[in-house]
């Protein structure tokens, strides 16, 4: 499900600690590569200027060197700040999502399963949204069969309370019965989708 | 939900580690690239004396003196001063230099003072004086 949401600035970061983590090693790696990249691009000039025994050959390799330090150093500083913003854009987008679904994990294990999960336009993580949005459905539906099940044998309890009190038939009392064993048949068979592990006492 | 706790957020150590990290990595970076940048300016500015002089050589042929007089001076991008704004210099400075006649007088080099010329650039640290008397150059630490 996805919801029109404009975002706001100071909501880029929506999980700090996940993202700031993120942008932290991308950076790092990132500076690294270019680092690595810049040294290897720049060692034929170094050398050149360092070993070469004329010193127009030093001059020219030097004016290279300093053509290519005087573009670099804007460019590396650019990439960088570019990199950070789409890193911020990219992990707003899981995040976001995230934070959602832990919202909505919170109110499935207190029992509220009336809420949807909810994606903005632009979002990362569609398919898991509405995957645990079927998850929800799922739930609700084998929790709205049991409440029926539920219902159904309060009901035939009410009546065959009201039986016994009239000197009621054994037939009529069977047939009451049987309905109740359906009914429990038929809640069994429901739960009998869920497996639980079984907890262990200390006893 | 809570997380449980020391779970949630950097600790203290992790962030200065990792700030530490990254700006001795950013450091060293940029002081490896400042020795580079500081050698290929001295290469410049030797080149570029080298050059004022095998021009001042060329038109010493021609007219039997040298060009220019204490406080003249070629700088990068403008033109030249005093007696040094002749067209038959052949010489223009790399980006950032700067040649200046420091002592003495072009028309009377082997007089005194010594007619000495001098290459600075507005980045580097050092300079270079070329001494037309003694065909001599001196690297100088400022």
């Amino acid at each position: 499900m996805t919801l029109t949401y404009k975002r706001k600035l100071s909501n880029y970061l929506i999980n700090k600690d996940l993202q700031l983590r993120l942008i932290r090693n991308n950076l790092f790696y990132l500076l690294l590569c270019v680092i690595a990249t810049v040294s290897i691009l720049l060692y034929p000039l170094i050398y050149e200027m360092m070993f070469l025994p004329d010193l127009e050959s030093q001059y020219r390799a030097a004016q290279t060197f300093l053509l290519l330090v005087k573009w670099l150093i804007p460019a590396i500083v650019m990439v960088l700040i570019f990199f950070m913003g789409h890193t911020i854009i990219i992990t707003h987008r899981i995040c976001g999502p995230l934070v959602n679904f832990t919202h909505a994990f919170d109110r499935v294990a207190q029992g509220d399963l009336t809420g949807k999960v909810y994606i903005r336009k632009g979002d990362y993580l569609k398919s898991e949204c509405n995957r645990i949005n079927l998850m929800i459905d799922g739930i609700a539906g084998i929790i709205n069969r049991l409440f029926t099940n539920h219902n159904q044998l309060l009901a035939t309890l009410q009546s065959l309370n009201e039986q016994a009190n009239d000197n009621v038939t054994k037939e009529k009392l069977e047939s009451s019965l049987k309905i109740i064993r359906q009914d429990v048949d038929y809640a069994s068979d429901t739960l009998s989708r869920f497996k639980v592990g079984v907890k262990k006492t200390r006893d | 939900m809570s997380y449980p706790k020391g779970k949630e957020g950097f600790t203290i150590t992790q962030l200065t580690t990792s700030i530490l990290l990254l700006v001795l990595i950013v450091v060293l970076a940029i002081g490896g690239f400042k020795i580079f940048v500081a050698k290929a300016d001295r290469i410049t500015l030797q080149h570029d004396l080298e050059n004022f002089v095998k021009a001042q050589n060329i038109f010493m042929a021609d007219y039997k003196h040298y060009l220019g007089e204490a406080g003249d001076f070629i700088d990068y991008g403008k033109p030249p001063t005093g007696k040094l704004a002749v067209p038959d210099l052949l010489f223009s400075p790399s980006e950032g230099v700067m040649i200046v006649i420091t002592s003495g007088n072009g028309k009377n080099y082997l007089g005194t003072p010594a007619f000495k010329a001098m290459a600075k650039h507005n980045r580097s640290g050092y300079t270079y004086e070329y001494d037309f008397s003694t065909g001599t150059i001196t690297e100088r630490k400022n």
